[in-house]
């Protein structure tokens, strides 16, 4: 089941098309920083973008930074809406449950579909701008720099290459792992509907609203509980030293989101009448 | 059958989703243990915690909102929102204070030759050269330990210092106490300061102004361990070749104090001037206590510029006895800008004081 998910999540054309879609806007930023060589100042337009013009290896952070707000979660909602409304919309899941599979392995196979979906975009995204940043914009020390292989942190002090390779690689794990949540809540809502617009459209709605609220004063009472409130904590791995208090929290609390989620799409979906 | 196996799923489901939900009421409510202090012991804890060393994560939150005046944006920025600040403090004079964006930093580095600021926005390390006896409030005055300190150290014997029921603190039981101004002249109805009963160290200070019963500035602790910092953590090697500049005046005030000629008067209002500011003559503090007041006189073009901008703010016009004046009033904090245009002075004269006083200082400037 399992293998059957993932296969099929692997021919999709929709994966490959969304995956490039992903990877094209960091692609179509860094020609244009390559041509210009105008790069916003530091502290405004997409993080560590004003840090990349004379270090490449950082644009995967500056990449993942730019589809981190709106992309990414747009097409992991899509894909998670899409798990089990998908199949009932096309008239798939009465079929697929006629197989001798309980429900509850089918949406735990949907997960990890999921969640490898996730981990490929977030890989593609890396990837692709680290390719891409460092055939730009090369591999030299940043500008502030002279004759050392660093680049400066946040904090001002400098970092190696295994260094920065390190940082990049955990703010990887930690985007991958704060998609799930989204991704969960999509398919939770997924067990709802035979609609995957619809599924994925409610997770959207409720991540805007999170967004929202993330920077209202009035809800700060309610803000560390929000789905949204830890995702730009990732900029903590490039602080000197690293602060981990918001990265443990976010992690804790998508890991609370998904628990809660799949609970509630198993409670659900193993009782649902299926029709379609 | 189907609806009873529903139901009983989604019972499991809710139970699991209260038991989620009840953590943080439940950690709110676990009874903290007795710290309680006497007041005047736990005053002298705290003013002599200055030689504690101890590392963690502060957040202040303030509500004063001064509008943006021209050169002072990152002082009101500071009074008027939330900051969160790390801190790697070793002994007064060798500590670091990181003020943490969502997308950058900038560190304030205090050592034995003086005062480094990073800044990631502009990636610039500034060294200030010289000590700076004046000048606008940063992020390391927010600090709780510091700044209760700062202001324990304002009360006068005449002020009323009270005990507040023990809180949970950033993991720590924190004896409280409440300072309530006896002088009518201070917009502060009270500073409560909790602090750590063993080492003293200050973990949460509020500012309450008069009359009100909502904090105008928190300033607490969340993390805090009571431990000397890494020295590679209160001083870390910068990059090599980071932009690096020397100044002798970082902000505005200082620049003011050094480079304006204007002699302010020993009193103002009846209050003299403070002690501790007698070398800088053109920018000084008067009275003591909770009611103290400064008063910087505003260069020419630049005195316009501010003036205006208050002006635009909103700020109301004041009768003075001569000149034009306009006062910006928070619940806390009064500024009065005064200019006489015939021979072109602008002073600006802020404090947590009433407007008449200001007036009557203000009035005595230009007369």
């Amino acid at each position: 089941m399992i293998v059957t998910e993932l296969a099929k999540l692997v021919r999709r054309p929709r994966t490959w098309v969304s995956l490039a879609l992903l990877c094209g806007l960091p692609a179509i930023v860094a020609i244009f920083l390559g041509v210009t060589e105008v790069a916003p100042p530091p502290g405004e337009g997409p993080t560590f973008l004003s840090a990349v013009l004379s270090n490449g290896s950082l644009y995967p952070a500056a990449a993942l930074a730019m589809v981190l707000p709106l992309f990414l979660p747009v097409s992991v909602a899509v894909v998670g809406g899409d798990s089990i409304a998908g199949e009932a919309g096309s008239g798939m899941l009465r079929y697929l449950l006629l197989r001798p599979v309980g429900r509850t392995r089918l949406l735990v196979a949907k997960l990890i579909a999921l969640t490898a979906y996730v981990m490929l975009a977030v890989v593609a995204v890396a990837a692709t701008s680290y390719a891409i940043g460092v055939a730009i914009f090369g591999t030299e020390p940043a500008s502030a720099l002279a004759g050392s292989e660093l680049i400066t942190s946040v904090s001002g002090t400098g970092l190696s290459d295994v260094q920065v390779a390190l940082r990049i690689t955990y703010t990887v794990l930690y985007i991958g792992f704060s998609m799930l949540g989204v991704g969960a809540l999509a398919l939770f809502l997924s067990t709802f509907t035979d609609s995957p617009l619809a599924a994925a459209l409610g997770a959207l709605a409720a991540l805007v609203t999170s967004q929202v609220l993330v920077t209202l004063d009035a809800a700060a009472s309610v803000q560390p509980y929000l789905l949204t409130r830890y995702w730009l904590a990732w900029v903590d791995f490039f602080r000197d030293p690293i602060l981990w208090r918001d990265i443990e929290r976010g992690l804790a609390l998508q890991a609370v989101y998904v628990g809660v989620l799949l609970a509630a799409s198993w409670a659900n979906f193993a009782t649902r009448d299926v029709t379609s | 059958m189907v609806r009873g196996e529903a139901r009983r799923r989604w019972l499991l489901v809710t139970a699991l989703v209260a038991a989620l939900c009840s953590i943080p009421f439940a950690i709110a409510a676990f009874p903290v243990a007795g710290a309680d202090v006497d007041p005047q012991r736990l005053r002298g804890l705290i003013l002599g915690s200055a030689e504690r060393p101890y590392q963690g994560l502060a957040e202040s939150t303030g509500s004063l909102g001064i509008p943006d005046l021209p050169g002072l944006d990152d002082a009101t920025g500071l009074l008027g929102g939330t900051s969160r600040m790390r801190v790697w403090y070793d002994a007064p004079e060798n500590w670091r204070v990181a003020l943490v964006t969502a997308t950058g930093e900038r560190d304030f580095l205090r050592s034995k030759t003086g005062l480094a600021i990073w800044d990631y926005e502009s990636e610039q390390l500034t060294k200030i050269q010289g000590a700076q006896t004046v000048r606008l409030p940063n992020a390391a005055d927010l600090m709780p330990p510091d700044l209760g300190r700062r202001l324990l150290r304002l009360s006068t014997p005449a002020d009323r210092l009270t005990g507040l029921d023990t809180r949970r603190i950033a993991g720590r039981s924190a004896a409280g106490l409440r300072v309530t101004p006896a002088d009518s002249a201070t917009t502060i109805g009270s500073v409560d300061i909790w602090a750590d009963p063993e080492t003293g160290v200050p973990l949460e200070v509020r500012i309450v102004p008069r009359g009100g019963s909502r904090a105008v500035l928190t300033t607490r602790l969340l993390d805090v361990r009571f431990a000397r910092p890494a020295a590679s953590a209160v001083a870390p090697r910068f990059a090599p070749g980071v932009r690096t500049s020397e100044v002798d005046t970082f902000d505005l005030l200082a620049r003011l104090a050094s480079r304006t000629t204007e002699r302010m008067p020993a009193s103002l209002a009846g209050r003299p001037a403070l002690d501790s500011t007698p070398s800088i003559a053109s920018v000084r503090a008067y009275s003591g206590g909770y009611s103290s007041f400064v008063v910087a006189p505003l260069p020419g073009r630049y005195g316009r510029r501010v003036f205006e901008a208050a002006r635009t703010a909103g700020a109301g016009s004041l009768a003075v006895s001569r000149g034009e004046a306009l006062a910006l009033q928070t619940s806390v904090l009064t500024a009065v800008l005064v200019r006489e245009e015939a021979i072109g002075r602008t002073f600006l004269l802020a404090g947590p004081v009433r407007p008449d006083l200001l007036r009557t200082a203000a009035n005595e400037l230009i007369s």
